[in-house]
C-alpha cells in the first residue's frame, strides 16, 4: 500500500516537473503567436588553422626579452670589471 | 718579470675588452632580421597556425642550449680535469652560462607553444620532464661554481657535473622515439630530409645562423669578461 503511494507521488512529481518546465511552449502554440526570430547565429564550421598569433608574438617577445637581460648582464659585468678599484 | 711588467701583462685582459662588442650587435641584427622574416614573411602551419613560427626560436635555441653548449661544457670541463688550463675551466663556465640562457628560452616558448597546441602549459611527460631536468643540473653547476672560493676545487668539481650532465643529453634526444608524449618527433635532428616547405626550411637556416652567431657571441663576451675577472682577482691579491 505504501509503495502504491509511492510510485504514485513519484508520477504526481514528474507530472507536474513536465507541466512546469512546458507552459510556455505550449502557451505559444495554442495562442498562435509566433515564435520570437532567433537572434543567435551558428557558429560556423571552422577551416583553416586556429588563431594563435597572439601566443606566436607573446613567445617571440619572452624570448628576446630573456636575450636582452643577460645581454644587459654581461655589460654590466663587463662595466664592473673595467672600473678602476 | 719585473712586478711592475707582471701587473701589466695581468691587466692586459681588462684593457682588452672592447668599448663596443661588433660581433654582439651584429648577431643583434641577425636575429632581428630572423624574428621579422619568420613572423612577417613565412607561412603559417596548416594544422597549427601562426604558433608554429615559435619554431624559428625554438628549435634553434633547444640545438645550441642542449647540444652545443652541452657538449662544450662538458668536453672543456673534462679536457680542464686532464690538462688543468684555466682557459678551458673559464671555457666551460662560459659555455655553461650562456647554455642555461638558452635552455630558459626553449622552456619558455615551448611552455607557451604547448598551450596554443596541447591546451596546457605543462605536462609531465618524458621529453618536457627531461629537459627541465637538464635545466636544473645546469642551474645546479652555475650554483656550485658560485658556491666553492677555492678555483682548483670550484674547476675541478664543476667539471665532473658538467660532463656528467651531457650524458642526460642522448637520453632527452631519444625520449620521444622511447616513450609516448606529448612532444613531437624531432622534424630537423633526424636522418631523413627535414619534413618542412623550402620558404620553412630557409628561414630556419637562418635563424640558426643568426642564433648560432649570438650565442658564440655571448660565449666570447662571456669568456673575456671571466678572464678579466680573473686577472683583476690576480692583480689584487698580488
Amino acid at each position: 500500500m505504501r509503495l502504491a503511494l509511492q510510485q504514485a507521488s513519484v508520477t504526481v512529481a514528474v507530472y507536474q516537473t513536465q507541466e512546469s518546465a512546458a507552459p510556455p511552449a505550449l502557451e505559444s502554440q495554442e495562442s498562435g503567436a509566433v515564435p520570437p526570430p532567433q537572434t543567435s547565429v551558428p557558429a560556423p564550421e571552422r577551416t583553416g588553422p586556429p588563431d594563435t598569433v597572439s601566443s606566436m608574438k607573446t613567445g617571440y617577445v619572452v624570448a628576446l626579452t630573456i636575450f636582452l637581460a643577460y645581454i644587459v648582464l654581461l655589460m654590466r659585468r663587463v662595466a664592473s670589471v673595467r672600473k678602476p678599484s | 718579470m719585473t712586478t711592475a711588467s707582471a701587473l701589466d701583462a695581468r691587466a692586459t685582459p681588462v684593457r682588452r675588452l672592447p668599448p663596443v662588442d661588433w660581433l654582439l650587435v651584429l648577431s643583434a641584427l641577425a636575429v632581428a632580421g630572423v624574428v621579422a622574416r619568420a613572423t612577417l614573411y613565412t607561412p603559417a602551419d596548416a594544422m597549427l597556425g601562426a604558433v608554429q613560427r615559435l619554431f624559428y626560436v625554438h628549435v634553434p635555441s633547444a640545438i645550441l642550449g642542449m647540444y652545443v653548449a652541452c657538449s662544450v661544457m662538458a668536453i672543456a670541463g673534462g679536457l680542464y680535469l686532464w690538462i688543468k688550463d684555466d682557459r678551458l675551466d673559464r671555457i666551460a663556465e662560459s659555455a655553461a652560462e650562456v647554455g642555461f640562457v638558452f635552455l630558459t628560452v626553449v622552456l619558455v616558448t615551448g611552455s607557451i607553444w604547448g598551450k596554443a597546441s596541447w591546451g596546457t602549459y605543462w605536462a609531465w611527460e618524458p621529453r618536457l620532464t627531461s629537459a627541465l631536468f637538464l635545466w636544473f643540473l645546469v642551474l645546479s653547476y652555475l650554483v656550485l661554481r658560485d658556491a666553492i672560493e677555492n678555483r682548483e676545487a670550484r674547476a675541478r668539481l664543476s667539471a665532473v657535473l658538467g660532463v656528467l650532465a651531457l650524458l642526460l643529453v642522448p637520453f632527452i634526444h631519444m625520449t620521444v622515439y622511447l616513450f609516448r608524449g606529448l612532444h613531437p618527433e624531432p622534424i630537423v635532428l633526424k636522418p631523413e630530409k627535414p619534413a618542412m616547405s623550402p620558404e620553412m626550411l630557409s628561414t630556419f637556416g637562418f635563424a640558426m645562423l643568426a642564433f648560432g652567431l649570438l650565442f658564440f657571441a655571448m660565449i666570447r663576451l662571456r669568456y673575456q669578461w671571466a678572464t678579466a675577472r680573473d686577472a683583476r682577482a690576480e692583480l689584487e691579491q698580488a
